[in-house]
């Protein structure tokens, strides 16, 4: 699976499975503040899952709001943290 | 008249100063032109805050009086969801954290406490009202002061303490330079206090409660005494203008639709005092001391009433200042062109670090959450505490700046491109 069927699959089981909530397309708010599915309790488990299954570190200064803003967003930050840690 | 040190201000900030300085020695004389007790909000205060007060010795009158006792800060969350809470807690450099508690107060009877305490400890109280400062070149000699409607009298001192709260004397008249706004656009409170409000049980109850709505729009739940609860709506100016209410209607509107956990906990209200309403903006001076003279508290700085740290800045820096003073008179020379500058660095560092604090709460509230309850929790009960005067900042402080900072860049870049458009 590429980083967004993997997030996908995890919000799908972990989150909207949950809730209830429809699954947010790519561009939909993921945020709860502009009406997504990502509160301030589910995210940490999002970020513990995304650290351990991509081996990356979500470092203090990238839990800036824009990086989670989307589902399209998420995925371009995994993939930079991801490039960086390869290159 | 003469004396060491002249104070503007009997309030909290000022009675401070005066007891920390009457335990030197030194002759001190308290203005202040209001008749204690008089009415104020800010009434929660924190672990510091509470820790200032056992250092006067007065932890047994707070205990004896009955203030609510406080053992932390719930914060809820949009939708009265999310809540954290984040415990009052001390440290001791050798084994850590450990669990204690702080107090909540009616301000006329805490202010008025403070007040007679200092005049029992020897302070000249003086009941006047400061007119301008005196001075000798740059140097302040003392205030001038109307008593009793027009008789004018001149005290002469040698440390003036601007403790006039957000009456900002010095920068009034002129002696300080202006105020600079600071981050937060004009503000609205409009509060009261209630019979009738539902708290936490047992020990839990009396607690500080906040409601968050959304940004820069929260209300404050504080308990005053065993029945009486003092809540207030801070919501931008523009927000409050447009709604077009009277201030009662405004508040009752609010109290039921801001969080619907503050609406489960005030299921019948009776108003016990006015519906009052204050406007207010942060600010800071930059100088803020000099030959002669220092500004505690307020009289220099405002940044938010949210997290309560009001009472406990005018407390802190008063015990900052009284040291301060009392290192300048044990030198004989007095040759520095700034006695007080190191004590004016210690209180920038301090409200620096709330300012980031705050800042990251209400800009970056995701990021804030996950450091606050994941990466960084012992930080954060020492900020919320008032331990914000390392000169090594804690971990959760520098993550909380790198944000804050990113997000500067970020919205100075879009204000740049917007101006290019």
């Amino acid at each position: 699976m590429n980083v967004q069927e993997v997030l996908t699959d995890y919000i799908s089981k972990e989150v909207v499975a949950k809730t209830g909530q429809p699954m947010p397309t790519l561009d939909q708010p993921l945020l709860d503040s502009q009406g997504g599915v990502i509160d301030s309790l589910n995210m940490w488990p999002l970020i513990v899952f995304i650290e351990s299954h991509f081996g990356i570190k979500v470092e203090d200064s990238d839990l800036m709001q824009e990086n989670f803003q989307t589902l399209r967003a998420l995925v371009k930050f995994i993939e930079s943290k991801h490039s960086e840690l390869h290159s | 008249m003469k004396t060491d040190v002249a104070i503007i201000g009997g309030g909290p900030g000022g009675a401070a100063a005066a007891m920390f300085l009457s335990q030197t020695g030194l002759r001190v004389t308290m203005i202040e032109k209001a008749q204690s007790p008089r009415y104020h909000i800010g009434e929660s205060l924190t672990g510091e805050c509470g820790n200032c007060l056992r250092a006067l010795g007065l932890e047994e009158e707070m205990t004896a009086r009955r203030h609510p006792v406080k053992y932390g800060v719930t914060v809820y969350g949009p939708r009265g969801r999310n809540a954290f809470w984040v415990p009052v807690k001390g440290w001791h450099p050798g084994s850590g954290l450990f669990d204690t508690h702080t107090w909540s107060v009616r301000r006329s009877d805490f202010d008025h406490m403070l007040f007679t305490a200092a005049a029992a400890r020897g302070v000249s109280v003086m009941k006047a009202e400061a007119v301008a400062p005196l001075l000798n070149g740059n140097t302040v000699r003392g205030v001038r002061v109307r008593t009793n409607g027009s008789i004018v009298e001149d005290i002469a001192s040698e440390v003036l303490i601007d403790a006039s709260g957000q009456g900002t004397f010095l920068s009034n008249a002129g002696m300080i330079g202006q105020k600079v706004r600071g981050n937060y656009d004009r503000q609205v409170a409009v509060f009261s206090q209630v019979t009738g409000a539902i708290r936490d049980p047992g020990a839990a109850s009396g607690n500080t409660l906040i409601f968050y709505r959304q940004k820069h729009h929260w209300a404050w739940f504080i308990p005053l005494d065993d029945e009486i609860t003092s809540v207030g709506i801070v919501v931008p100016a523009e927000y409050y203008r447009a709604k077009n209410e009277s201030k009662h209607q405004f508040l009752m509107r609010e109290l039921y639709q801001l969080n619907p956990e503050l609406t489960r906990r005030l299921p019948e209200i009776e108003f016990v005092e006015e519906v009052r309403g204050i406007s207010n903006y942060s600010y800071r001076l930059l100088n803020f001391t000099g030959k002669g003279f220092l500004c505690v508290g307020d009289s220099h700085r405002f940044i938010d009433p949210v997290f309560s740290f009001g009472v406990f800045f005018a407390m802190k820096e008063a015990e900052y200042a009284a040291s301060s003073i009392a290192s300048f008179f044990a030198d004989s020379k007095r040759e520095q062109p700034n006695p007080f500058i190191d004590y004016q660095r210690l209180c920038d560092r301090g409200q620096d670090n709330i300012q980031e604090l705050i800042d990251a709460f209400w800009e970056h509230p995701y990021a804030f959450s996950m450091l606050a309850h994941h990466r960084y929790p012992e930080d954060v009960i020492h900020m919320f505490a008032g331990r914000v005067y390392n000169e090594t900042p804690l971990p959760g402080l520098l993550a909380m700046r790198s944000i804050n900072e990113q997000g500067r860049k970020k919205r100075v870049a879009h204000e740049c491109a917007g101006s290019i458009n």
